[in-house]
Protein backbone atom coordinates (compact mmCIF):
# COMPACT_ATOMS: atom_id res chain seq x y z
CA UNK A 1 0.00 0.00 0.00
CA UNK A 2 1.39 3.39 -1.00
CA UNK A 3 2.28 5.85 1.75
CA UNK A 4 0.53 9.16 2.31
CA UNK A 5 2.55 11.69 4.25
CA UNK A 6 2.14 15.31 5.36
CA UNK A 7 4.22 17.74 7.39
CA UNK A 8 7.79 18.03 8.58
CA UNK A 9 9.88 15.59 10.64
CA UNK A 10 9.02 15.63 14.34
CA UNK A 11 12.49 16.48 15.63
CA UNK A 12 14.12 18.59 18.31
CA UNK A 13 14.43 22.08 16.78
CA UNK A 14 15.89 25.40 17.93
CA UNK A 15 12.76 27.33 18.87
CA UNK A 16 9.15 26.80 19.88
CA UNK A 17 5.57 27.92 19.30
CA UNK A 18 3.20 28.77 22.16
CA UNK A 19 -0.48 27.67 22.43
CA UNK A 20 -2.65 28.36 19.37
CA UNK A 21 -4.00 26.60 16.28
CA UNK A 22 -1.06 26.07 13.93
CA UNK A 23 -0.97 25.00 10.28
CA UNK A 24 2.29 24.05 8.57
CA UNK A 25 2.32 24.23 4.76
CA UNK A 26 5.56 22.25 4.46
CA UNK A 27 5.07 18.97 2.58
CA UNK A 28 1.34 18.97 1.79
CA UNK A 29 -0.51 15.66 1.34
CA UNK A 30 0.89 13.80 -1.66
CA UNK A 31 -2.42 12.03 -2.41
CA UNK A 32 -5.95 11.33 -1.16
CA UNK A 33 -6.14 8.89 1.71
CA UNK A 34 -6.37 8.29 5.43
CA UNK A 35 -3.87 9.42 8.06
CA UNK A 36 -3.17 6.61 10.50
CA UNK A 37 -0.40 8.07 12.65
CA UNK A 38 0.87 11.41 13.91
CA UNK A 39 4.32 12.27 15.24
CA UNK A 40 4.91 15.37 17.34
CA UNK A 41 7.81 16.76 19.38
CA UNK A 42 6.77 19.13 22.17
CA UNK A 43 9.27 21.58 23.64
CA UNK A 44 7.04 22.00 26.71
CA UNK A 45 4.36 19.39 27.46
CA UNK A 46 1.14 20.07 25.56
CA UNK A 47 -2.41 20.10 26.94
CA UNK A 48 -5.66 19.30 25.09
CA UNK A 49 -3.81 18.65 21.84
CA UNK A 50 -5.68 18.01 18.60
CA UNK A 51 -4.10 17.21 15.25
CA UNK A 52 -5.58 17.01 11.78
CA UNK A 53 -5.71 18.14 8.18
CA UNK A 54 -6.48 21.56 6.73
CA UNK A 55 -7.38 22.84 3.29
CA UNK A 56 -7.21 26.40 2.06
CA UNK A 57 -4.96 29.06 0.60
CA UNK A 58 -3.75 32.57 1.30
CA UNK A 59 -4.61 33.32 4.92
CA UNK A 60 -7.87 31.29 5.04
CA UNK A 61 -7.90 27.65 6.13
CA UNK A 62 -10.53 25.13 7.21
CA UNK A 63 -9.93 21.84 9.02
CA UNK A 64 -11.02 18.76 7.11
CA UNK A 65 -10.74 16.15 9.85
CA UNK A 66 -8.90 15.73 13.14
CA UNK A 67 -8.32 13.60 16.22
CA UNK A 68 -8.18 14.55 19.88
CA UNK A 69 -4.81 13.36 21.21
CA UNK A 70 -4.89 14.90 24.71
CA UNK A 71 -1.80 15.67 26.80
CA UNK A 72 1.60 15.16 25.16
CA UNK A 73 4.85 15.02 27.11
CA UNK A 74 7.88 17.03 26.04
CA UNK A 75 11.45 16.03 25.33
CA UNK A 76 11.05 13.17 22.85
CA UNK A 77 9.15 12.33 19.69
CA UNK A 78 5.66 11.15 20.60
CA UNK A 79 3.90 8.90 18.11
CA UNK A 80 0.16 8.21 17.95
CA UNK A 81 -1.12 5.30 15.87
CA UNK A 82 -4.58 3.88 15.28
CA UNK A 83 -5.95 7.12 13.82
CA UNK A 84 -8.36 7.49 10.91
CA UNK A 85 -8.22 11.07 9.59
CA UNK A 86 -9.30 12.07 6.08
CA UNK A 87 -6.76 13.78 3.84
CA UNK A 88 -7.04 15.10 0.29
CA UNK A 89 -4.16 15.87 -2.03
CA UNK A 90 -2.67 19.25 -1.10
CA UNK A 91 -4.00 19.28 2.48
CA UNK A 92 -1.78 20.67 5.22
CA UNK A 93 -1.09 19.35 8.68
CA UNK A 94 -2.24 21.30 11.70
CA UNK A 95 -2.56 21.17 15.46
CA UNK A 96 -4.05 22.94 18.46
CA UNK A 97 -2.93 22.87 22.10
CA UNK A 98 -4.11 24.93 25.06
CA UNK A 99 -0.80 24.95 26.99
CA UNK A 100 2.84 24.08 26.37
CA UNK A 101 4.94 24.64 23.25
CA UNK A 102 5.77 22.72 20.08
CA UNK A 103 9.25 22.55 18.54
CA UNK A 104 9.69 24.93 15.59
CA UNK A 105 12.36 26.64 13.54
CA UNK A 106 12.24 30.07 11.89
CA UNK A 107 13.88 28.88 8.68
CA UNK A 108 13.75 25.84 6.46
CA UNK A 109 9.99 25.69 6.06
CA UNK A 110 7.48 27.22 3.66
CA UNK A 111 5.14 29.06 6.06
CA UNK A 112 3.19 28.46 9.25
CA UNK A 113 -0.23 29.97 9.91
CA UNK A 114 -1.41 30.61 13.46
CA UNK A 115 -4.51 31.80 15.26
CA UNK A 116 -5.20 31.93 18.98
CA UNK A 117 -7.71 29.45 20.35
CA UNK A 118 -9.05 26.12 19.13
CA UNK A 119 -10.12 26.57 15.49
CA UNK A 120 -10.98 22.89 14.81
CA UNK A 121 -14.59 22.48 13.78
CA UNK A 122 -15.19 26.20 13.31
CA UNK A 123 -15.09 26.31 9.50
CA UNK A 124 -12.86 28.59 7.47
CA UNK A 125 -10.81 30.99 9.59
CA UNK A 126 -8.27 33.71 8.82
CA UNK A 127 -4.76 33.10 10.16
CA UNK A 128 -1.53 35.06 10.64
CA UNK A 129 1.40 33.99 8.47
CA UNK A 130 5.03 33.38 9.44
CA UNK A 131 7.08 32.82 6.31
CA UNK A 132 9.72 30.04 6.43
CA UNK A 133 8.57 28.75 9.83
CA UNK A 134 8.39 24.97 10.29
CA UNK A 135 7.05 22.86 13.17
CA UNK A 136 7.68 19.31 14.38
CA UNK A 137 4.42 17.73 13.26
CA UNK A 138 4.29 14.83 10.82
CA UNK A 139 1.54 12.46 9.72
CA UNK A 140 1.54 9.24 7.73
CA UNK A 141 -1.15 6.98 6.34
CA UNK A 142 -2.36 5.04 3.33
CA UNK A 143 -3.42 6.30 -0.05
CA UNK A 144 -6.96 5.50 -1.16
CA UNK A 145 -6.65 3.15 -4.14
CA UNK A 146 -8.35 4.44 -7.28
CA UNK A 147 -11.66 2.74 -7.92
CA UNK A 148 -13.36 1.79 -11.16
CA UNK A 149 -14.75 4.65 -13.17
CA UNK A 150 -17.33 4.57 -15.90
CA UNK A 151 -21.11 4.48 -16.42
CA UNK A 152 -23.39 1.78 -15.07
CA UNK A 153 -27.19 1.88 -15.04
CA UNK A 154 -26.93 5.42 -16.35
CA UNK A 155 -24.85 6.64 -13.38
CA UNK A 156 -21.39 8.11 -13.98
CA UNK A 157 -18.64 6.88 -11.64
CA UNK A 158 -20.88 5.30 -8.97
CA UNK A 159 -19.41 5.15 -5.47
CA UNK A 160 -21.04 1.74 -4.83
CA UNK A 161 -22.15 -1.20 -6.96
CA UNK A 162 -24.44 -3.77 -5.33
CA UNK A 163 -23.78 -2.07 -1.98
CA UNK A 164 -20.02 -2.58 -2.29
CA UNK A 165 -17.64 0.39 -2.40
CA UNK A 166 -16.22 0.58 -5.90
CA UNK A 167 -12.75 1.09 -4.42
CA UNK A 168 -13.06 -2.34 -2.74
CA UNK A 169 -13.96 -4.23 -5.93
CA UNK A 170 -10.91 -6.10 -7.14
CA UNK A 171 -12.59 -8.46 -9.62
CA UNK A 172 -15.92 -8.40 -11.50
CA UNK A 173 -17.17 -11.34 -13.58
CA UNK A 174 -13.67 -12.75 -13.54
CA UNK A 175 -12.11 -9.52 -14.81
CA UNK A 176 -9.54 -7.86 -12.54
CA UNK B 1 6.82 -2.21 30.14
CA UNK B 2 3.91 -0.41 31.72
CA UNK B 3 0.59 0.13 29.96
CA UNK B 4 -1.91 2.81 30.98
CA UNK B 5 -5.06 4.54 29.81
CA UNK B 6 -4.51 8.27 29.20
CA UNK B 7 -7.51 10.16 30.53
CA UNK B 8 -6.96 13.20 28.31
CA UNK B 9 -7.22 11.00 25.21
CA UNK B 10 -10.58 9.45 26.09
CA UNK B 11 -13.50 11.01 24.20
CA UNK B 12 -16.40 10.32 21.83
CA UNK B 13 -15.28 9.88 18.23
CA UNK B 14 -17.90 9.28 15.53
CA UNK B 15 -20.12 7.35 17.98
CA UNK B 16 -17.33 5.16 19.28
CA UNK B 17 -15.52 5.55 22.57
CA UNK B 18 -12.01 6.70 21.72
CA UNK B 19 -9.45 5.32 24.15
CA UNK B 20 -5.77 6.33 24.22
CA UNK B 21 -3.32 3.72 25.45
CA UNK B 22 0.20 4.73 26.54
CA UNK B 23 3.14 2.34 26.61
CA UNK B 24 6.09 3.08 28.91
CA UNK B 25 9.46 1.35 28.98
CA UNK B 26 11.12 -0.04 32.11
CA UNK B 27 14.85 0.65 32.62
CA UNK B 28 15.66 -2.91 31.53
CA UNK B 29 13.66 -2.58 28.28
CA UNK B 30 15.23 -1.97 24.87
CA UNK B 31 16.07 1.64 23.93
CA UNK B 32 14.94 2.89 27.35
CA UNK B 33 17.10 6.04 27.14
CA UNK B 34 15.28 7.36 24.05
CA UNK B 35 12.23 8.35 26.10
CA UNK B 36 13.85 8.81 29.53
CA UNK B 37 14.66 12.49 29.17
CA UNK B 38 15.50 15.60 31.16
CA UNK B 39 13.08 18.48 30.85
CA UNK B 40 13.03 21.98 32.39
CA UNK B 41 10.74 22.65 35.35
CA UNK B 42 8.67 25.67 34.27
CA UNK B 43 7.53 27.92 37.16
CA UNK B 44 3.84 28.69 37.38
CA UNK B 45 4.51 32.34 36.62
CA UNK B 46 5.94 31.39 33.22
CA UNK B 47 8.49 33.30 31.16
CA UNK B 48 9.04 36.76 32.68
CA UNK B 49 10.30 38.41 29.48
CA UNK B 50 8.40 40.25 26.75
CA UNK B 51 5.98 38.22 24.59
CA UNK B 52 4.10 39.09 21.41
CA UNK B 53 0.33 39.03 20.83
CA UNK B 54 0.45 35.25 20.34
CA UNK B 55 2.26 34.78 23.65
CA UNK B 56 5.55 33.86 22.00
CA UNK B 57 8.77 35.34 23.44
CA UNK B 58 10.01 38.36 21.49
CA UNK B 59 13.69 37.69 22.26
CA UNK B 60 14.26 33.96 21.69
CA UNK B 61 17.90 34.16 22.85
CA UNK B 62 16.73 35.58 26.18
CA UNK B 63 13.99 32.94 26.35
CA UNK B 64 16.44 30.09 25.79
CA UNK B 65 18.86 31.54 28.35
CA UNK B 66 15.95 31.56 30.83
CA UNK B 67 15.02 27.96 29.96
CA UNK B 68 18.65 26.84 30.30
CA UNK B 69 18.78 28.38 33.78
CA UNK B 70 15.75 26.48 35.08
CA UNK B 71 16.09 23.33 37.20
CA UNK B 72 15.68 20.07 35.28
CA UNK B 73 13.88 16.85 36.11
CA UNK B 74 13.92 13.35 34.63
CA UNK B 75 10.76 12.25 32.86
CA UNK B 76 9.81 8.87 31.40
CA UNK B 77 7.73 9.51 28.28
CA UNK B 78 5.62 6.89 26.50
CA UNK B 79 7.59 5.08 23.79
CA UNK B 80 4.30 4.81 21.94
CA UNK B 81 0.66 5.97 22.10
CA UNK B 82 -2.17 4.09 20.44
CA UNK B 83 -5.75 5.14 19.82
CA UNK B 84 -8.55 2.57 19.67
CA UNK B 85 -12.26 3.07 19.03
CA UNK B 86 -14.52 0.71 20.94
CA UNK B 87 -18.19 0.04 21.50
CA UNK B 88 -19.44 1.35 24.86
CA UNK B 89 -20.41 -2.22 25.81
CA UNK B 90 -16.77 -3.34 25.88
CA UNK B 91 -15.92 -5.09 29.15
CA UNK B 92 -12.93 -4.26 31.34
CA UNK B 93 -11.45 -7.67 30.57
CA UNK B 94 -11.76 -7.14 26.80
CA UNK B 95 -10.16 -3.71 27.04
CA UNK B 96 -7.31 -4.96 29.23
CA UNK B 97 -6.68 -7.83 26.81
CA UNK B 98 -6.40 -5.40 23.90
CA UNK B 99 -4.04 -3.17 25.88
CA UNK B 100 -1.72 -6.11 26.57
CA UNK B 101 -1.91 -7.43 23.01
CA UNK B 102 -1.09 -4.04 21.52
CA UNK B 103 1.73 -3.59 24.03
CA UNK B 104 3.30 -6.86 22.97
CA UNK B 105 2.94 -5.97 19.27
CA UNK B 106 4.42 -2.50 19.61
CA UNK B 107 7.22 -3.54 21.96
CA UNK B 108 8.33 -6.34 19.63
CA UNK B 109 8.69 -3.85 16.78
CA UNK B 110 10.37 -1.27 19.04
CA UNK B 111 12.87 -3.81 20.37
CA UNK B 112 13.79 -4.75 16.80
CA UNK B 113 15.01 -1.19 16.28
CA UNK B 114 12.08 0.14 14.25
CA UNK B 115 9.25 2.56 14.98
CA UNK B 116 6.80 0.83 17.33
CA UNK B 117 3.96 1.02 14.80
CA UNK B 118 6.00 0.10 11.70
CA UNK B 119 3.86 -2.10 9.49
CA UNK B 120 1.13 -2.34 12.14
CA UNK B 121 -2.44 -2.98 10.95
CA UNK B 122 -5.57 -3.55 13.04
CA UNK B 123 -7.23 -6.95 13.07
CA UNK B 124 -10.63 -7.25 11.43
CA UNK B 125 -11.94 -8.44 14.81
CA UNK B 126 -10.87 -5.12 16.35
CA UNK B 127 -13.61 -3.32 14.41
CA UNK B 128 -16.50 -2.70 16.77
CA UNK B 129 -20.06 -1.53 16.11
CA UNK B 130 -20.84 2.08 16.93
CA UNK B 131 -22.81 3.05 20.00
CA UNK B 132 -24.86 6.12 20.62
CA UNK B 133 -23.24 9.47 21.37
CA UNK B 134 -24.76 9.42 24.86
CA UNK B 135 -23.62 5.87 25.68
CA UNK B 136 -20.14 6.60 24.37
CA UNK B 137 -19.94 9.78 26.44
CA UNK B 138 -20.99 7.94 29.61
CA UNK B 139 -18.58 5.06 28.94
CA UNK B 140 -15.78 7.55 28.37
CA UNK B 141 -16.49 9.22 31.70
CA UNK B 142 -16.59 5.81 33.39
CA UNK B 143 -13.25 4.72 31.91
CA UNK B 144 -11.61 8.04 32.78
CA UNK B 145 -12.81 7.79 36.38
CA UNK B 146 -11.46 4.23 36.71
CA UNK B 147 -8.34 4.63 34.55
CA UNK B 148 -5.98 3.44 37.28
CA UNK B 149 -7.77 0.06 37.32
CA UNK B 150 -6.36 -0.55 33.86
CA UNK B 151 -2.68 0.04 34.69
CA UNK B 152 -0.73 -3.05 33.74
CA UNK B 153 2.80 -4.39 33.88
CA UNK B 154 3.57 -6.49 30.86
CA UNK B 155 6.12 -9.23 31.50
CA UNK B 156 8.28 -10.12 28.54
CA UNK B 157 9.92 -13.47 27.88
Amino acid sequence: MAVLDIGAPAINRGNSYNPCTLIDTYNPANDDGTIESFEIWAFLSLSSCKAGTFSGSGLDYDDRDYATLGSITSGSKQTFSGLSIDAITGDFVGTYFSAGAIERESTGGVACYSKLGDQFGLGSQTYSKKTSYIISLYAEGTITPPGWTGKIDGIDDPAKIDNTDVADIIKWDGIS
Amino acid sequence: MKITLEESGICVDKDWVQVRICFYLDPTDARYDEHHVQVPVIPGSGYPGEVDAMGNPVDMDDYHAWIDGLPKQWQNNPFHNHIIRVNPAITDEELKARMVRHGEEFYAMWASGKDAHAGWKPLKSDEQPKGTTENCFLKGLDLAARKDNFNQDSKKE
